[in-house]
């Protein structure tokens, strides 16, 4: 069994355990199994609940034995980014201020995923509360790219990104803010949905930015993505910003071929700065759309050269605030002394929160600052509004636009860690979709020379999910690169 | 140099709803710290508020019941601050575009003219935890108690229209009479559902200019208010008169030392809107709803009165000033009790003794339609009127009906004119008593007489059926 989940897609998993054919006992320690021994080199889990996660497979089996139809995904084990809050086990967000926290309540999306039968593994690595590109920025360790040790899996969901890589999880769930989710997809060379703003709640999803944060699924292809995002979406009354509306038929989307369709090539995310290798293999992906039946359309977002200090403004302001409440009184990490309200705050924070974190806290404040609001902060906002309606001028003309998701393959570990601004520039494909709050998804269209992965990002109207996945469904089933593996590390 | 001041209230009301502003805990007092507490209301990791349709609904009625305009479009902010009594490090309040704008109410000046004081915004906040500082040991010792934590509020931002003490005592007596007719709240500053801070500030009398204010806080009654205001006035005012500059900061009332006292400057942090609770889009239809929720409001009500009962002004006044009183009173009225008769027994008799007991007049154990019963014994000469007030006095303890108290009683009233005739004899006798006592001395005697038949009868005797008798006896009839 071991040997067999090993590039295993989700969904024939699933299928594996409705029909009888495994048990998700086998599953479970097939991949416990993996964790054990290669993750000591990966670094993509902060927990791994054995205990738990046998506990929960043997249920299922019991159930499916006894005859009981069980949700879409029973038996299926997953991982879960360490910023949803799981009930009972501990939960960190990455970040040491929040070492020892055991939450009392669980994250929507996580108790919908149980809801349908899925088996949680345990808590995956993260940039300290998903502010990273790079999982440089956990507080706890680093994570490494299962294609090449040496770089980094992308960020801040690189735990999730690379469990799935390395076959330590069938899916998993990340969080993406300005491509926290597609980026490291990209890096790892697996598929990463980021959904309409509000698709998926953020009921129990601790917030970095709370107007651009979206949940959303990681699998092994398309359709396993689909399984996991028609699972976790939907209405949730706990969070006022949930959309309303049922989650879509995404697994039959990605099915459905893309003939017909016009996709739009924006002008502006192929410009100077993109690394050649991957512009070409992302170019020969526009081809092979094209021979597929799409008709490819040039199209333009003139807003796109502010997306980057938008974003920053935008995202450092709202951390600054959510990020208030970790001051040692409730829960989390004290100081041991303090004589005052102050050098408790002060010493607790400071402790507590590692530097990147520290830094947008800082730029947040700053920005926010009396006198200084309507500069910074109402200008970032007036800018998000034209970056938005760029998206909806683009898709007056086609139906999803196709473009790469990172200008470079994965980086060295520590390459970019001295340089923050270099770090950030490289999210100029990714922020803007969460500025707009429109889904977008990441998948492989090549590598490069040296064997690393390239991302191709499709990005679909609000609420056009189905869009998405038609394009991405097509494209994977007329290539093979979701289908090459990274070699398990020795 | 002659000098005024310059007073504008900021009014914090608590809603009374049933449960708190963004999450579904209970929103009540008295129970075990930290009992009303849930991942939202202590903001844990992942916690994202949900705005109570019931909170809104009384904040909006709250504004329309004060004339105010509620806004099309309006917008939660995070207020930051850091206090252990905040648990999020931010405050959700409307700082930029509040529920509503415009309003205000009319009072009676010094002088008995009427004074327009207006209201410049109201907007809808979240209350914070309470701190509790003890000692452990020879430590001393902060806990915090969230029960309160996200309680639903809103406050009330006038403009600085008050001139005196009288103003902002009479505004904020009128604001807890109109926000109890629409039942949005108490109003209570005693118990803390109505907390107000006074913004003073003082100028040459005749002058437009606007000087730098201070900020009173910690008055705990309507009273409170008032001295605090005097206080400060006087202080600025001899402030200026001695060359010094007024600072802007803020001062704590001492109601042991009536005085106002210096506090801590505060640390004012950012304000932005908050993403996680939506825009507040109220639609015309939805206003109009509760437009026509409003119940009639106490002028109109007063009006009303004076119109169709034949009351005075005051005593409309005076019924009309509590929602429940003006209920009593009405439904008193609708049981066929002429309506100076029950103006008289509700102001008199039963308002007191509803509040010695400790009830409320909604939940009292002698409800309209009970006194009503009694009253009408009294309107058919049934009794009279001191046993009216023992029975009623029994009815607060006792379910039975007020026949059934009066027959246990004996209290029937004595109007037979036999018996009377012999006790009025009995009394003539033994106190010595001749007619020609009782026809001179301008009735003293009679008085007298009329209180020893009274007496003799075990109070049961029909006062008006003596004097009858009484003027028969001495040919004056």
């Amino acid at each position: 069994m071991a040997s067999h989940v090993r590039g295993l897609p989700l969904v024939a998993q699933a299928e594996g355990v409705a029909a009888g054919q495994w048990k998700s006992r086998d599953l479970v320690e097939a991949y416990l199994d993996r964790i054990a021994r290669l993750d000591k080199r990966i670094g993509a889990f902060l927990l791994v609940d054995v205990e738990g996660a046998r506990r929960k497979a043997d249920i299922i089996d019991k159930r499916i034995a006894a005859g009981e139809s069980l949700g879409p995904l029973a038996g299926v084990p997953v991982g879960l980014k360490d910023i949803f809050v799981t009930k009972g086990i501990e939960t960190t967000a990455g970040s040491k201020i929040l070492k020892g926290f055991v939450p009392p309540y669980e994250s929507t999306a996580t108790a919908r995923l149980e809801a349908a039968g899925a088996v949680s593994l345990g808590k995956l690595n993260l940039d300290e509360f998903a502010m990273g590109s790079s999982n440089e920025n956990s507080a706890y360790h680093p994570v490494r790219n299962p294609w090449d040790l040496e770089r980094v899996p992308g960020g801040s969901s690189g735990g999730s990104a690379a469990a799935v890589a390395a076959s330590l999880c069938a899916g998993t769930l990340g969080t993406d803010t300005g491509g926290s989710i597609r980026q490291p997809a990209s890096l790892c060379g697996v598929v990463g949905v980021k959904p309409t703003y509000g698709r998926v709640s953020r009921y129990g999803v601790i917030a970095f930015a709370s107007s651009l944060d979206h949940p959303g699924p990681f699998g092994r292809t398309v359709e396993d993505a689909a399984a996991l995002l028609e699972v976790i979406a939907g209405h949730d009354p706990m969070d006022s910003t949930s959309i309303p509306q049922p989650a879509g038929r995404y697994r039959q989307a990605s099915r459905a071929g893309l003939s017909g369709m016009r996709l739009g090539v924006p002008k502006e995310y192929f410009q100077a700065g993109m690394d050649a290798e991957v512009e070409a293999a992302v170019r020969a992906a526009l081809d092979e759309l094209g021979r597929l039946g799409a008709r490819l359309v040039p199209v333009s977002l003139p807003h796109t050269k502010y997306a980057i200090a938008t974003y920053y403004l935008i995202c450092t302001a709202e951390a600054s605030s959510n990020l208030a409440r970790y001051d040692g009184v409730r829960y989390g990490h004290r100081t041991a002394e303090a004589s005052s309200l102050e050098e408790l705050y002060g010493k607790t924070r400071g402790e507590g929160f590692g530097a990147e974190s520290k830094r947008r806290i800082v730029l947040g404040t700053y920005v926010l600052r009396a006198g200084y609001y309507e500069a910074y902060y109402g200008k970032a906002l007036r800018v998000r509004r034209l970056i938005a309606d760029d998206f909806v001028a683009a898709f007056q003309q086609c139906d999803a636009l196709v473009t790469p998701t990172s200008p470079t393959p994965a980086f060295k570990l520590g390459e970019r860690a001295s340089d923050p601004l270099q770090m950030y520039l490289a999210d100029i494909y990714t922020v803007a979709p969460p500025l707009a709050g429109v889904p977008a998804l990441s998948q492989c269209c090549g590598f490069t020379k040296s064997g690393l992965p390239i991302g191709l990002q499709t990005i679909g109207p609000a609420l056009g999910e189905e869009a998405v996945f038609r394009v991405a469904g097509a494209y994977e089933a007329a290539t093979d690169w979701h289908r090459r593996l990274p070699e398990d590390p020795a | 140099m002659e000098f005024e001041a310059v007073i504008g209230l900021e009014i914090h009301v608590e809603l009374n709803c049933p449960t708190k502003m963004f999450c579904d805990c209970p929103n009540r007092y008295g129970d075990e710290p930290n009992a009303n507490t849930c991942p939202t209301c202590l903001w844990f990791p992942g916690a994202a508020p949900r705005l109570s349709e019931v909170a809104l609904e009384k904040a909006a009625l709250l504004c329309l019941g004060l004339g105010a305009e509620l806004q099309p479009t309006s917008v939660f902010d995070q207020k930051v601050y850091y206090y252990p009594d905040l648990p999020k490090g931010f405050q959700l309040s409307q700082a930029h575009l509040p529920l509503s704008r415009g309003g205000g109410i009319e009072i009676a000046d010094e002088t008995g003219k009427p004074k327009r004081l207006r209201i410049h915004h109201i907007h809808m906040e979240e209350d914070v935890a309470k701190l509790v500082h003890e000692m452990e040991g020879r430590v001393p010792i902060s806990l915090v108690d969230f029960n309160r934590a996200g309680a639903p509020l809103v406050e009330i931002v006038t403009e600085p229209d008050f001139r005196s003490p009288h103003h902002a005592m009479e505004f904020l007596k009128a604001l807890r009479t109109q926000v109890r007719y629409v039942g949005s709240s108490e109003c209570s500053m005693e118990n803390g559902t109505m907390r107000v801070d006074a913004n003073i500030s003082v100028r040459p009398r005749g002058t437009s200019q606007m000087n730098t204010k201070v900020e009173v806080k910690n008055m705990n009654s309507v009273r409170h208010v008032g001295d605090a205001i005097a206080y400060e006035f006087a202080r600025q005012r001899a402030a200026v008169e001695a060359g010094e500059a007024v600072v802007l900061h803020t001062r704590l009332w001492d109601p042991d030392k009536k005085a106002t006292l210096p506090m801590r400057a505060k640390f004012e942090g950012p304000c932005v809107p908050d993403p996680s609770v939506p825009v507040i889009a109220l639609s015309r239809e939805w206003i109009e709803a509760m437009r026509s929720r409003l119940p009639e409001m106490p002028a109109a009500r007063a009006e009303r009165f004076v119109a169709q009962h034949g009351l005075s002004a005051d005593e409309a006044t005076f019924l009309s000033a509590d929602p429940d009183v003006a209920r009593y009173f009405e439904a008193l009225v609708g049981e066929g009790i002429a309506p100076r008769m029950a103006l008289h027994w509700l102001g008199t008799q039963l308002l007191p003794a509803v509040k010695e007991r400790g009830q409320e007049l909604a939940a009292t154990k002698v409800p309209a339609p009970r006194l009503a019963v009694l009253l009408k014994l009294l309107a058919r000469d049934e009794i009279n009127a001191n046993v009216a007030r023992k029975v009623l006095g029994a009815m607060f303890d006792s379910d039975d009906a007020p026949e059934a108290i009066v027959e246990a009683g004996g209290y029937r009233q004595v109007s037979d004119a036999k018996e009377l005739d012999l006790l009025i004899d009995k009394v003539m006798v033994e106190k010595k008593l001749t007619a020609a006592d009782l026809q001179g001395g301008q009735g003293k005697a009679m008085g007298f007489l009329i209180g020893q038949v009274m007496q003799a009868s075990g109070g049961k005797a029909n006062p008006k059926k003596i004097r009858e008798l009484l003027a028969k006896k001495l040919g004056t009839a």
